[in-house]
């Protein structure tokens, strides 16, 4: 089932060039002209529901103003949304209540009182009973473990806890559908891995539609299983996150450990291997993926007592969008 | 339904309690124009009640008044709400089903309860220090309908300010707008003196405008100015200003929202 339809989306900003300096701004007083900025072009895709995307593409490409736009919060210069059967800008009450958006550079909390006020500021506003509310809440501060925090003033809090309170009120309500701007920005290691994991174990228990946007690489690794590419406005690749990685990593890496010096260049060369490092006991190669079995059946059966170790890797995600942007 | 309004005024309430310091220091800044305009009206050496339509012990009651009302009616939305709609802080608010101009009055509200709690000792301990140079005579009547006019004062002038907010979805800053408007209104209110001093026509036309229910109509009826049926006539004309800018509001949100664009992420 469709839960998220997109068609011909596009919106164009308008805005007034400035000149630099006084002269440029008493000019800018009388007489003002006006530009535009189409940041996205007339994109369509669909997301099914119980599905998790990762929306990325490089600072203005047109991701916060999409998902801005699948929220409700910006108007759609053109083009037609439909979540859930609601057009997002209508607003409609029934529509906010299954939807909810994380934002890690905004927050919803309110600085001088405990999160548990604000938990309960949203139940009040999205209706939700006090059975479920108590529900809900014990399953994510147990998740997240800040059963101990909620009580203590949002602005006491550390960033990291900070963002899981946010987690926890955008959830209260139990959404259908997240939708998360750079949720781990600034966040350290650990709670980057909490926040995913917390929202992993979210959309498991129900069922719920994720589209999340980063420049964190491992949160749409670890949390999505879709990927939508976007730039310039455009939708440059719309799949599964496994056939993209496929598609684009037509080389592996090969970490070759020797237990003593031996030259392996001819056998490299007759492979097309390119040597990215080399040590005196170690080699690493990028080799086209068709000639990784034939490379180390070779050196299986010439070096056998000479190898320490082989290691095939997959060329990682960040240096693939690198090279789709290079 | 009214839950979720009590949350908000409750969390409104808690935040305001935070900045009690805050709430002192105006309160007792509210007393300067009580004081400075008493002290100009003394200074006329040949002050007549006849001239100015008050004793000179009405002038200062006036003034007395004034304060309390402006304490009571006083709201300070539009900067907050400014800095929301430029700044994209309002994008929270749309992803939840509460209207935001119930968000903003709701989360008003409690403060007009800050000032009964924290300030009825410090203006009490000022009404006995200066109760003998004031004339009131206030019957149930009277009380009731100054109650009823301090109600239409604060929705009219949350409303006002409510607009000026909403004036950031079309202009990049409304700063100086709200100054010059909080300065004017402060004139066209009865704030610096009574607005039945006004000569003729100005006088007629500022009696049609919105502002004098931010605080002379309240303070004409208080020092009992006012005619029975005027009063009503008065109030009534109050919530007609009330319908007609709540809908100036709702089109100026509708707008508004479709030229959101929600910066800063």
């Amino acid at each position: 089932m469709k839960a998220i339809t997109a068609e011909g989306l596009s919106k164009i900003y308008k805005y007034y060039k400035k000149e630099e300096g006084i002269k440029g701004s008493i000019k800018n007083f009388f007489k003002r002209e006006a530009l535009y900025k189409e940041a996205v072009k007339g994109i369509s895709f669909s997301v099914d529901a119980g599905d998790s995307v990762g929306f990325i593409g490089l600072n203005g490409a047109g991701k916060t103003t999409t998902l801005k736009m699948l929220s409700g919060i910006l108007k759609p210069t053109s083009g037609k949304i439909d979540i859930c059967g609601y057009s997002p800008f209508d607003k409609k009450n029934d529509f906010l209540k299954r939807i909810t958006m994380v934002m890690g550079n905004k927050s919803q909390l309110w600085w001088d009182i405990p999160a548990i006020d604000a938990f309960a500021l949203n139940k009040e506003i999205f209706g939700v009973e006090d059975i479920q509310y108590n529900q809900t809440l014990n399953e994510l501060v147990e998740i997240l473990d800040v059963g101990h925090l909620v009580n203590t003033q949002v602005r006491r809090l550390s960033l990291g806890e900070r963002m899981k309170m946010e987690l926890i009120l955008a959830l209260i309500h139990l959404p259908d559908i997240i939708f998360l701007d750079e949720p781990t920005i600034g966040l350290d290691v650990i709670s980057q891995y909490n926040i995913r994991e917390a929202l992993k174990k979210y959309r498991d228990n129900h069922n719920a539609t994720i589209i999340l946007t980063s420049h964190n690489l491992d949160d749409i690794e670890i949390v999505c299983d879709k990927l939508m590419i976007i730039d310039d406005g455009n939708i440059m690749y719309d799949g599964q996150f496994d056939s993209f990685v496929q598609l684009q990593s037509v080389n592996k890496i090969m970490r070759i450990k020797f237990k003593k010096g031996i030259d392996i260049s001819d056998i490299l060369k007759d492979h097309q291997a390119e040597i990215i490092s080399s040590m005196e006991d170690e080699v690493n190669v990028k080799i086209e993926n068709e000639k990784v079995i034939s490379l180390s059946g070779q050196l299986m059966s010439q070096y056998l007592g000479e190898i320490k170790d082989i290691n095939i890797e997959n060329a990682n995600l960040q240096e693939i969008i690198r090279n789709l942007y290079a | 339904m009214f839950k979720k309004f009590k949350k908000i005024m409750s969390i409104s309430l808690q935040e305001n309690m935070e900045y009690k310091f805050n709430f002192i220091t105006s309160l007792i800044c509210s007393f300067i124009p009580l004081a400075v305009n008493s002290l100009i009206w003394f200074s006329i050496s040949d002050y007549s009640a006849e001239a100015y339509g008050y004793s000179l012990n009405e002038m200062i009651t006036y003034y007395f008044v004034m304060m309390i009302i402006t304490n009571i009616v006083y709201c300070d939305i539009a900067w907050r709400m400014s800095n929301e709609i430029r700044y994209g802080g309002l994008t929270q608010y749309l992803l939840k089903p509460c209207r935001y101009i119930n968000y903003v009055f709701y989360f008003d509200l409690p403060k007009r309860l800050v000032f009964v709690i924290f300030g009825t000792i410090p203006i009490l301990m000022l009404y006995l220090f200066i109760h003998r140079f004031l004339v009131l005579d206030i019957n149930l009547f009277v009380f009731t309908c100054f109650l009823v006019s301090l109600c239409i004062g604060y929705i009219i002038n949350f409303l006002l300010y409510y607009m000026l907010g909403l004036f950031s979805f079309f202009l990049s800053e409304v700063g100086g707008i709200i100054m010059g408007y909080t300065i004017l209104v402060n004139v066209l209110a009865g704030k610096v003196f009574p607005l039945s001093l006004l000569p003729g026509v100005v006088g007629e036309i500022v009696a049609f405008t919105p502002f004098q229910y931010t605080g002379f109509v309240s303070a004409s009826i208080i020092q009992s100015k006012y005619q029975t049926t005027d009063i009503l006539l008065t109030l009534g004309g109050g919530i007609i200003w009330i319908a007609i800018l709540w809908f100036c509001c709702e089109y100026l949100w509708r707008l508004g929202n479709k030229k959101y664009a929600a910066f800063g992420g």
